[in-house]
């Protein structure tokens, strides 16, 4: 077994594990636990409050009103933006542990870039917060997780490149980011329900046959020392 | 050796949390159980005897999903720790894929971890496993204990006694609250995958 497919398959293990008993994550309690990264985006971020206030709730548009937004093309080669550009397509094709890291690593930098512009910071929360949420599910992430991610990234770069939105536009443009997340949590949150009725009763069987069969070794080790003393 | 359907594209993987008694192993499942049911999703047997302490096993089984395109399921086993079960414990430790030893850390504890790491040597030996071969993590529970004066071996002491030839992997944890249960147990269930991978074409 050559070193590159021991250390996949080591990484795949791991990240299982991960998913399973990863500790910053709440597993315990009413919320699914693939649902708390977005939980926090969406409503423990003042800056939701922000763009309602400024907007009014009933102006906030539904996520049917919104336009595919897709990356690419505009970020110059020297934008802060090019390298996370280039994460968001790698992550089209293919979700890995390398990908996502280093993709979480580049929003985390331009947390610090825009830091004092609030509709930018809001989306880049949201990109972190839908990154960590597709790295742990991966193939298992919601079909419309990646697009909600490419809808992010296409309007961060209309928040922050020079001259593609003013302030009216940024407000609007933030809040039907807003919607396709809540819009998101929802369809992930009735696909946990459904796994988790599924999953019960075969567990109970299992539990019976392996009993049953661990009850059925213990008897023949007994018979075999009464075999072995009556011999 | 766990039991794979190449068929299927099964794995059964049988984790066993070994140890004196009243070390702490029962209590290792429990947390687990309490802590991650939402996502594992499984239901924890144990058979108990009056006196609260584990009279056949504890069992633990959970789904991990797809890995390499095989169904992986793992069994967590607790075996009795009392000196008085060994066959029982015999029994359980029967297709063992990897062994948690869980030490207790209290000094007067300190022959009873020794004695019980000696009698897994011996149960293994008697399936004709290696304790040097296992996948096998080491780790001393109840280091919480310091905090209400109760004497503790030291990590030197512990690592000397217990894992001078075995060179495993050791974990301080608090089983009762946690500390570095889930760390244990992805430790033992990452290294016993590893040592399958040849398995799993």
């Amino acid at each position: 077994m050559d070193e590159e497919a021991r250390k996949t398959f080591a990484d795949e293990v791991d990240s299982r594990l991960e998913d399973l008993f990863g500790e910053d994550e709440k597993p315990t309690g009413e919320d699914a636990p693939s649902l708390e990264d977005l939980e926090i985006a969406v409503e423990a971020d003042p800056a939701e409050e922000v763009v309602e206030a400024l907007l009014g709730k009933d102006e906030v548009p539904t996520a049917q009103d919104l336009p595919e937004a897709e990356p690419g093309g505009t970020a110059g080669e020297t934008s802060p933006l090019r390298e996370l550009r280039s994460m968001v397509l790698s992550i089209d094709w293919e979700i890995t542990d390398e990908v996502m890291g280093t993709f979480l690593d580049q929003v985390e930098s331009l947390k610090g870039a825009y830091g004092q512009d609030r509709w930018a910071s809001l989306l880049l929360q949201g990109l972190s917060s839908l990154g960590r949420y597709i790295r742990r599910r991966k193939g298992k992430a919601h079909p419309n997780s990646i697009n909600v991610l490419k809808s992010l990234y296409g309007s961060l770069e209309k928040v922050v490149l020079p001259g593609k939105a003013d302030e009216d536009e940024k407000k609007r443009i933030v809040a039907r980011e807003l919607e396709r997340f809540r819009e998101l949590k929802k369809d992930v949150a009735v696909g946990r329900g459904r796994a988790a009725t599924v999953l019960q009763r075969p567990a109970l069987e299992e539990i019976k046959e392996v009993i049953r069969s661990e009850f059925a070794k213990l008897r023949a080790e007994l018979r075999s020392m009464l075999q072995g003393k009556s011999d | 050796m766990a039991f794979i359907n190449l068929k299927k594209r099964e794995v059964q993987v049988k984790i066993v949390y070994y140890g004196p008694g009243r070390g702490g192993k029962t209590t290792n499942l429990e947390y687990i159980y309490n802590k991650f049911n939402q996502r594992i999703q499984t239901q924890m047997v144990t058979i108990k005897t009056q006196g609260d302490r584990t009279l056949f096993f504890d069992f633990l089984p959970f789904d991990m999903g797809k890995i390499k395109g095989y169904d992986v399921k793992v069994q967590l086993y607790t075996v009795p720790g009392q000196v008085k079960y060994n066959a029982t414990r015999k029994l359980v430790l029967r297709g063992v894929d990897g062994v948690v030893f869980v030490a207790d850390s209290m000094t007067v504890r300190r022959k009873h971890n020794m004695l019980s790491l000696k009698n897994l040597q011996q149960n293994l030996a008697s399936y004709k496993k290696s304790i040097f071969k296992v996948p096998l993590v080491l780790q001393f529970n109840k280091r919480d204990l310091a905090e209400q004066g109760i004497p503790l071996l030291s990590l030197e002491t512990m690592q000397r006694d217990l894992n001078t030839h075995l060179k495993a992997p050791t974990f301080e944890a608090s089983a009762i609250v946690g500390t570095n249960v889930p760390e244990t147990l992805k430790k033992i269930i990452s290294m016993t995958m590893l040592s399958l991978e040849k398995e799993l074409k």
